[in-house]
């Protein structure tokens, strides 16, 4: 996709975006598309850039070298324009101890662009819908130092939800929330991007991301290494998975197609499951289960990526500079 | 964004606290000295303290030279540190800035609360001791029955209540000048680090270092330049008729603090990489 | 949750089916460069608040820099002449005055060697040279001495109280007013006029030209090695005088104005008022000596050190200060004064704390202390009762010694 005319559809296109701290280069030359209406998950271990690159998104950290657009525009240079059509939560929320959610709300809210214009009266609407949303209708006057860390994490989220945003930038967005807040706010997310909003989450939670994205990229050591469809990505592996209880006559039968056999589970190299238990049938081999193989967003991360940037290992130069991530990449 | 800065500073309970003190010593002071009218000899003590005792209309010039050398820097520089490092170390600067809020925008604001905090403390120290030191002292010898008579100059002259009242503005405004220059520094120090006890910290580093050089005779070349050069400045306007010279200096010097202050702020802050 | 080992032997799969593994984006231009670069415009705000602030002070060092040469050119010796006639001049001026005579503090004359050892700040409304009023300005008060005819009236907002002096007396303490860029450079000038002058390259002082003397003292025995003085070019009034030792090419006394008007002040402001409350006395001028004042001294010789004594005028002759001489002509005088013996011997202590180097007297016991500029011995009594002497000058210490040594042993009558 190119910058003409295509680029719109692209809510997100950067090229060669580069950010070193010092001698520490922690976004390398990403080249990174994000198509209008996705659900994109952003993977990678700790200390991976993933952080970095989505605050470099929000023009809080300016790149070292490349270019990046968000809604068609380039960043930083028309922030004032993209910025308002945004709705980001930055690694963790954040808000004023002092003051309830309510009014951290309303203060954030008229902080920013038109804060004392036409948008000043529906303030109160929009704050009180953004709280509903994320099921904080009924918060008293309490100051947001006493939440709870999951309530925290739903007011950072209805904060990013205050103006309607076209897309939403969601950094670790289920942090600290129990299995049902998780659930909700995986139904909240969907919901929005139903309704047209593309929704980017990044997180560490292959779970998370599996359950709710439709297209993923992965990051290792500041390197963009991957990013696909989810359902490619998952692809079958032309490999089939068949449990049987004669396990020895399918052998037989198969002759030479099984590469493993674990108990009464054979790996088959096979492309048709359904011609593959025909043949089975036909030959008097019973079949318990039958699967076409595909990979597991958890085997491609681990071959992916390196270790994280918090282990450190004795004889390692750099955390997360490890071989086996030099290997694997492009 | 200028409204929500000040509704947000006005809430918060540690700038009352401050307000508070200040106004607490001048009245701690005004009450031991009118329980033991052991005024100070002379020449000694705080300015103005040896003449309160003798008419209460002047309390407020000895409770702004009272809190002036240390309170007052010391709460400006805990406000104005924590301007920009306090939303840094809380996360909401992050919040603020892709809101959107401009960062130009966002430092004016702090600015400005600054410069209403600073007013406002001034201005509350000088109405509070007003009262207290009248309380306390009275009106002085020769006032109207039940009303606010002269009092003396320092140059002896009588100044009238009206003379006195315009006296004590300026005062409060070129007081608030001063520091505000104190503010603008610390908001610069403020964008260099995500640790308001750091800023707060730089700032009466500043303060005690340019106390500690303007003694000395070595340093007289750089003296005129020094933040706290001009402090004292104010008591010039208590002398009949007003000495102006050292007031211009101080007002051309903490405004050009204030403007070399906040532009440094700006060239930090306007292209700081954000990862707070 | 990522294991290295585990990263690396998946490596290896990895490479072996690494075919299906690839990014779909086909990267190209996203936008011009050149706004992303930070460093740029990082330096680029920085250099423009450094050139804001450099121009701030600029403009501030500036405002004072450069001579305005115009106006009339003259020798050094007219600019003599006009300086020393410029007393009828009216102004009102401010100007500061920087000692660094380093004189330990002498009992009872802590106010004097303040004036000589720090900077004071100065205001003057002179209308003529028997109508003024000069205000030293303190940190938090103010004394302000007015002249009106022969009455000298002393406001000290520290004492609350206004001081009306009657009469005059010859000789007095140094105060502030004498240490007016006018005062000083005329009193200088005028005890040295055969000196020789030269010219000094002109300068610009509170916000006026003023042309540059320099007065060379010829007699030997002066500490006083040159006055600079700078006068403002239309009226002659001194704006700035520089006095430096003969040892010592840093000047040891600068007084300067930093703002002058050279109209004559409001009438208003001439006139000393007593607030309500405050106090109100009459002395005598010779009373201001106060603790220094001796019972019967005995009176000065006329001959010391090989100087004649100097004869005072004035309406009551010489014996309004009892016991006090002036010796010596031009730049090269010094001071007889007798002090308590209490007195003394505290200020032999404190000179000797200070450095003070002891004299050999015939009788008793003397001290002598030098700075750059003044010298002075001070002579105690040999016993009881006995009084003592101060002697200061700007002449070389060797001559007070001499003083000291040839003053008469005195018994208590």
């Amino acid at each position: 996709m190119s910058v003409d005319g295509a680029a719109i559809t692209d809510v997100i296109a950067t090229d060669g975006l580069t950010k070193r701290f010092g001698r520490v280069t922690a976004v390398d030359s990403v080249d990174l598309r994000i198509p209008e209406g996705v659900r994109f998950g952003l993977l990678g271990p700790n200390g991976s850039g993933k952080t970095t690159l989505v605050r470099m998104l929000l023009g809080l950290v300016h790149p070292t070298s490349g270019a990046m657009e968000v809604l068609g525009r380039s960043m930083p240079r028309h922030a004032a324009w993209v910025l308002p059509q945004i709705g980001a939560l930055v690694e963790s929320p954040a808000a004023w101890g002092h003051l309830s959610g309510r009014a951290n709300l309303r203060l954030l809210d008229a902080a920013g662009p038109g804060g004392l214009g036409r948008l000043r009266r529906d303030r109160r609407a929009r704050v009180e819908q953004a709280l509903e949303r994320v099921g904080l209708a009924g918060i008293d006057r309490r100051p947001v130092r006493a939440y709870s860390l999951g309530m925290r994490q739903r007011l950072g989220i209805a904060a990013a939800l205050l103006r309607a945003p076209r897309l939403l930038l969601l950094d670790e967005p289920t942090n600290g929330l129990d299995p049902r807040g998780i659930h909700e706010m995986r139904a909240l997310f969907t919901e929005l991007n139903d309704a047209g909003t593309t929704v980017v989450l990044s997180s560490h939670l292959l779970s998370e991301v599996e359950a709710l994205c439709t297209r993923v990229g992965v990051m290792d050591a500041g390197r963009l290494v991957l990013s696909q469809d989810l359902d490619a990505l998952r692809a079958p592996t032309g490999r089939v998975l068949l449990r049987t209880p004669d396990p020895a006559t399918a052998v037989a039968v198969l002759d030479g197609r099984v590469e493993r056999r674990s108990g009464d589970v054979l790996t088959v190299r096979h492309d048709d499951p359904a011609a593959l238990n025909a043949q089975l049938v036909a030959n008097g081999v019973r079949v318990s289960a039958l699967e076409a193989q595909r990979r597991s967003l958890e085997q491609v991360m681990l071959e992916l990526t390196g270790a994280g940037a918090d282990r450190v290992d004795r004889g390692r130069g750099t955390p997360g500079a490890g071989a086996p991530a030099g290997e694997v990449r492009r | 964004m200028i409204a929500v800065e000040l509704r947000m500073m006005l809430r918060r309970p540690r700038v009352w606290l401050c307000w508070a003190l200040l106004c607490a010593l001048p009245a701690l002071v005004a009450v031991l000295l009118a329980a033991t009218r052991l005024a100070p000899p002379p020449g000694r003590g705080g300015a103005f303290l040896s003449a309160v005792v003798a008419n209460g209309q002047l309390f407020p010039a000895a409770a702004l030279a009272l809190v002036l050398p240390v309170f007052l820097p010391i709460t400006v520089a805990i406000v104005a540190g924590d301007a920009v490092a306090g939303e840094a170390s809380a996360g909401t600067l992050r919040y603020l800035l892709v809101r959107p809020v401009g960062r130009l925008r966002l430092l004016a604001a702090k600015l400005l609360s600054v410069a209403v905090f600073v007013l406002l403390a001034v201005l509350l120290v000088t109405a509070t001791s007003y009262g207290v030191g009248v309380a306390a002292f009275g009106f002085g010898p020769d006032a109207a029955v039940g009303g606010a008579g002269g009092i003396a100059s320092l140059s002896g002259a009588v100044l009238t209540p009206f003379d006195l009242l315009l006296r004590t503005a300026i005062t409060v405004g070129y007081l608030a000048l001063c520091m505000l220059a104190l503010g603008a520094v610390g908001l610069f120090f403020s964008t260099l680090t995500d640790s308001p006890p750091a800023a707060t910290l730089g700032v009466l580093a500043l303060v005690v270092a340019g106390a500690a050089l303007q003694p000395l005779d070595a340093a007289a070349a750089i003296e005129p330049f020094l933040p706290t050069a001009h402090w004292l400045a104010w008591i010039d306007l208590y002398r009949d008729p007003i000495l102006w010279e050292d007031l211009r200096a101080g007002i051309e010097v903490q405004a050009g603090y204030v403007l070399v202050a906040f532009g440094a702020a700006w060239a930090n802050f306007a292209t700081k990489d954000i990862t707070s | 949750m990522h294991d290295g080992d585990q990263g690396r032997d998946l490596g290896r799969t990895q490479r072996a089916c690494g075919g299906s593994v690839h990014t779909t984006s086909t990267p190209g231009p996203v936008a011009s460069s050149d706004d992303m670069v930070a460093a740029h415009r990082f330096s680029r705000r920085w250099l423009l608040v450094a050139a804001g602030a450099a121009a701030l002070v600029g403009l501030g060092v500036a405002r004072d820099a450069p001579p305005a040469g115009a106006g009339p050119d003259r020798t050094p010796e007219q600019w003599r002449t006009l300086l020393l006639g410029s007393a009828a001049q009216p102004y009102v001026g401010y100007a500061l005055s920087r000692g660094r005579l380093g004189l330990p503090d002498l009992p009872q004359l802590e106010q004097v060697t303040e004036l000589l050892a720090s900077t004071t700040r100065i205001r003057a409304f002179v209308a003529g040279p028997d109508r003024w009023r000069v205000d030293e300005l303190t940190p938090a008060g103010e004394r302000g001495t007015y002249r009106l005819g022969d009455v000298d009236a002393v406001w000290d907002f520290g004492a609350n109280q206004l001081t009306r002096v009657i009469g005059t007396t010859p000789v007095r303490l140094p105060r502030a007013a004498d240490l007016l860029p006018p005062e000083l450079a005329r009193r200088l000038v005028g005890l040295a006029p055969g000196d020789s002058v030269s010219a000094l390259p002109a300068r610009r002082i509170a916000h006026h030209s003023a042309a540059g003397v320099r007065v060379t003292p010829r007699d030997p025995d002066t500490t006083i090695g040159r006055v600079d003085i700078w006068v403002e070019r239309s009226s002659g009034l001194p704006l700035r005088v520089e006095v430096a030792a003969r040892d010592d090419p840093a000047p040891v006394l600068i007084t300067e104005f930093r703002d002058v008007d050279l109209t004559a002040p409001d009438a208003g402001v001439l006139v000393p008022a007593v607030p309500p409350g405050a106090g109100s006395v009459r002395t005598q001028a010779a009373d201001l000596t106060g603790a220094l004042r001796v019972r019967d001294p005995a009176s000065p010789p006329d001959r010391l050190a090989g100087r004649d004594r100097v004869r005072l005028g004035g309406p009551g002759g010489s014996d309004e200060l009892p016991g006090v001489g002036l010796y010596g002509t031009g730049l090269a005088g010094f001071a007889l004064i007798p002090l308590p013996g209490r007195v003394a011997r505290r200020a032999i202590d404190g000179a000797t704390g200070a450095g003070g180097v002891p004299v050999a007297v015939p009788d008793g016991v003397a001290v002598r202390l030098s700075t750059p500029l003044m010298s002075v011995v001070i002579r105690g009594g040999a016993g009881r009762g006995r009084g003592g002497v101060l002697l200061v000058g700007t002449v070389a210490p060797e001559v007070l010694e001499q003083a000291a040594r040839e003053l008469p042993v005195r018994r208590r009558a």
